[in-house]
């Protein structure tokens, strides 16, 4: 990135200013600039440029301090909510909040863990990638099952701006022509294990209605122009993405819609800019612009735009908007609906089954492949629905051969013992779930009465639970898996529910919902307030379900849709 | 420019023939890392006494046979540095028992020191060990596994462990599903995470 690029002080009004610059805020900032709009970013955290900070890629176990463990005194001390997250190691903690500096409390006897990554880039340097398109279903759930509202959008809306978003972002996977799974623009998938295909082959004869496919996600396996030209190659199956990917092989904000809004000359970044609140103009009735807290110097200063992405994440965008009060919002900013920091949902990751699968002695892989199995959600439509509970979920997985990180600690010494971990050990199968959880607005987010953070900013507090649904889904998705793996004739069976908070699926989305009812939803079908017309919320914040797919590419396709939808508001003067 | 600036700046030319090549040189150590070759390197938890029994189990549990063992690459020392930095005060507490346990029970079982006693009888006492029969407890049974898990850990994670006994891709070049394990001849080392 140009050194002009980054900005601290500035009179200017800028055509239009983005907050964060995570999967969501990227985007937002790469179809303003594209289209002509003269962009601030606006970033809480400090500037990580692609592969320069990438600071332990490549980097073998053996040059870490502790092998990639954390020094438990850090961890106590800065990281130990963040430490429950898969990836958090000692190669990745660079890019995952302290938990000292982003305090939030909890209500007596509720969890939420709140994964943090507060930098340029955000979480789109530690996603997990996979990714899939909402279905029609999805949208339709609210309204015919009666939880939450009813999406103001339907999946036609949004089907040709997936399209156009796969196509800059490259999804590898295979179409299947499923109903509930709509297929992408694909880049080619990654294959199956041996024993995966033939786990596949078989439940297409016992279980039609349970196709075993490969995941899809957003890593290149074959790169377009598009991709090239932004200095993207093909992936490497490292699977070491979250330490950064000098490859640029998956998508991320560094090496996709950064350097494609770079281009345009038109980007502009604040770095270690802590927003407290949005500036609110009664007299226009518009968002005038941003105030800061300097990340650091814990100085304040103001930006200025026409028109404001709110891209912070769900909860991020969601705290700034109720810190956002004046005489008109006194409940905070676009919210005389009240709903405003309500109905949090996550995903249910709790499920878990894995086996043993005997055979395939000869049979080995090469590379560390970033997606898995994947095996869609069945219970897609009410007709589908469990007798037990609403909703449903995906299950994924892979196989692959034990190794000495699962053999270990077994019985036995000497040469036979180190004999027996030099060679790959029995094909293991596991299979998790991916749970809908239902929109209820007891799980919310409020501001804190009193705690603040270093910035003074009031601290969140969330209210977030498990439902009884979640949880007799959980006890169902034990029962589907493990039956898929008997018809397979898998042994050594193991079901265990895992009892993980809501907010480590990191899927966290609702808080500012989208809907018709100005009176029960925060945003129209355009992700635009619904009382305040230049301000767009374009991240999790504004789902009225979480549907049971991936979510990241929703946040792309909603956020390209809606700059498209604003651009032409202001050219036509409306806005 | 490090090796890791090599690689990335390989990575954006050549691709990863490059990369892989610059992989294989030799590693440049950060100063705080725990170095496979630091035999010198004194304790900081372990006494003299229940290190040389560490290093002894190091050892018998992953021997040197055609390439080096545990003992050889300074697991011993490595447990020692990962107890102390990574590990609670309960769990370095519970190792430092089991090496107190295991010189108890040669001492009453062999009549000598668990170092002083022949290799058949060190053994026959660590599977006495792994099958927690007396004098040995379900709770030292259970404790001794967490350091047998360091060890692996530690031999696996080593540069001669994860290269020259296993196989290390550190940049694979692809995914393929389905390829005959004589073409690769060792379980891979490499992992995303351990």
């Amino acid at each position: 990135m140009n050194k002009e690029t980054y900005i601290e002080e500035s009179s200017e009004t800028y055509d239009a200013i983005v907050i964060g610059s995570g999967i969501t805020g990227g985007w937002a900032a790469k179809e303003l600039t594209e289209k002509g709009f003269k962009t601030l970013i606006i970033e809480r955290g400090r500037i990580v440029e692609h592969r320069k900070d990438y600071i332990s890629e490549g980097k073998p176990p053996w040059e870490y301090a502790n092998r990639t463990k954390v020094d438990k005194e850090l961890v106590d001390e800065q990281f130990a909510i963040q430490k429950q997250c898969y990836a958090f190691h000692d190669g990745t903690k660079q890019f995952f909040g302290n938990d000292k500096d982003y305090p939030y409390t909890t209500k007596t006897g509720t969890e939420f863990s709140w994964i943090r990554a507060n930098q340029l880039g955000g979480k789109s340097l530690l996603w997990h990638r996979q990714s899939y398109r909402m279905s029609p279903f999805d949208f339709e759930a609210n309204k015919l099952d009666g939880h939450g509202n009813d999406w103001p959008i339907r999946y036609n809306d949004l089907a040709p701006w997936y399209e156009y978003v796969e196509k800059f972002v490259g999804i590898s996977g295979t179409s299947e022509n499923l109903p509930q799974l709509p297929d992408s623009v694909f880049q080619p998938p990654f294959e199956m294990t041996k024993p995966e295909k033939d786990f596949a082959a078989k439940m297409a004869d016992a279980e039609p209605d349970k196709p075993v496919i490969i995941s899809r996600c957003a890593h290149l396996t074959k790169p377009e122009k598009v991709h090239v030209d932004l200095g993207r190659m093909q992936c490497m199956a490292r699977n070491e993405c979250q330490k950064g990917c000098s490859f640029g092989a998956y998508f991320s904000t560094q090496s996709a819609t950064l350097p494609a809004a770079a281009k345009t000359g038109n980007l502009f970044i604040a770095p270690n800019s802590v927003v407290e609140s949005l500036i609110y103009d009664d007299t226009t009735n518009r968002v005038k612009g941003v105030r800061v807290i300097d990340n650091d110097t814990l100085k304040q200063r103001e930006y200025f735009g026409k028109i404001v992405f709110l891209c912070a994440s769900t909860l991020g965008s969601t705290q700034i908007m109720l810190n956002s009060t004046s005489k008109t919002f006194p409940k905070g900013i676009a919210n005389s609906s009240g709903v405003l920091g309500q109905y949090l949902m996550d995903h249910n990751y709790n499920a878990l089954v894995t086996a043993s699968i005997d055979g395939y002695e000869q049979e080995y892989y090469t590379g560390r492949r970033p997606a898995s199995l994947y095996v869609p959600n069945f219970h897609y439509e009410p007709s589908r629905y469990h007798e037990k509970f609403k909703r449903g979920f995906a299950l994924a997985g892979s196989a692959s051969r034990e190794d000495w990180q699962s053999m270990g600690t077994r019985d036995g010494f000497g040469a036979s013992f180190k004999n027996m971990l030099h060679n790959p050990g029995k094909w293991g199968i596991g299979l998790q779930a991916q749970g809908e959880m239902l929109p209820r607005q007891d799980n919310q987010v409020t501001l804190h009465s009193s705690k603040k953070d270093k910035w003074g900013i009031p601290q969140l507090h969330i209210n977030c639970q498990w439902s009884e649904n979640e949880n007799l889904m959980m006890q169902s998705a034990l029962e589907v898996a493990s039956s898929m793996m008997e018809k397979a004739g898998f042994h050594n069976i193991q079901k265990r529910i895992l009892g993980q908070p809501p907010g480590l699926a990191i899927h966290e989305v609702g808080t500012a919902r989208m809907g018709r009812d100005p009176k029960d939803s925060v945003l129209n079908g355009f992700n635009q307030s619904h009382d305040v017309p230049n301000l767009f919320v374009t991240d999790g914040a504004s789902f009225c379900s979480t549907g049971v797919g991936n979510p990241s590419l929703t946040f792309m396709a909603m956020t390209a849709r809606a700059v498209d939808y604003a651009v032409k508001e202001v050219k036509s003067g409306r806005l | 420019m490090n090796r890791r600036d090599l690689i990335k700046n390989l990575a954006t030319i050549c691709g990863v023939a490059a990369a892989n090549s610059m992989v294989s040189m030799p590693a440049l150590a950060s100063a705080k890392a725990f170095g496979e070759k630091q035999s010198g390197k004194s304790p900081t938890l372990f006494s003299g006494d229940n290190l040389a029994i560490l290093r002894q189990i190091c050892a018998l549990t992953i021997p040197a046979t055609d390439t080096p063992g545990a003992a050889e690459v300074n697991c011993h020392l490595f447990i020692d540095h990962q107890l102390s930095t990574v590990y609670s005060s309960e769990q370095q507490q519970s190792a430092i028992n089991v090496m107190s346990a295991i010189d108890l029970a040669s001492e009453e079982i062999n009549k000598q020191s668990f170092v002083n006693a022949d290799k058949t009888s060190q053994l026959a006492l660590l599977s006495m060990l792994e099958a927690s029969k007396a004098p040995f407890s379900e709770t030292l049974r259970s404790d001794f596994k967490t350091i047998k898990g360091l060890i692996v850990f530690g031999y696996y994670t080593s540069q001669i462990g994860a290269t020259k006994e296993l196989t290390y891709l550190a940049v694979p070049g692809g995914f393929k599903g389905s390829v005959p394990l004589t073409a690769v001849g060792s379980a891979f080392s490499s992992k995303a995470y351990y």
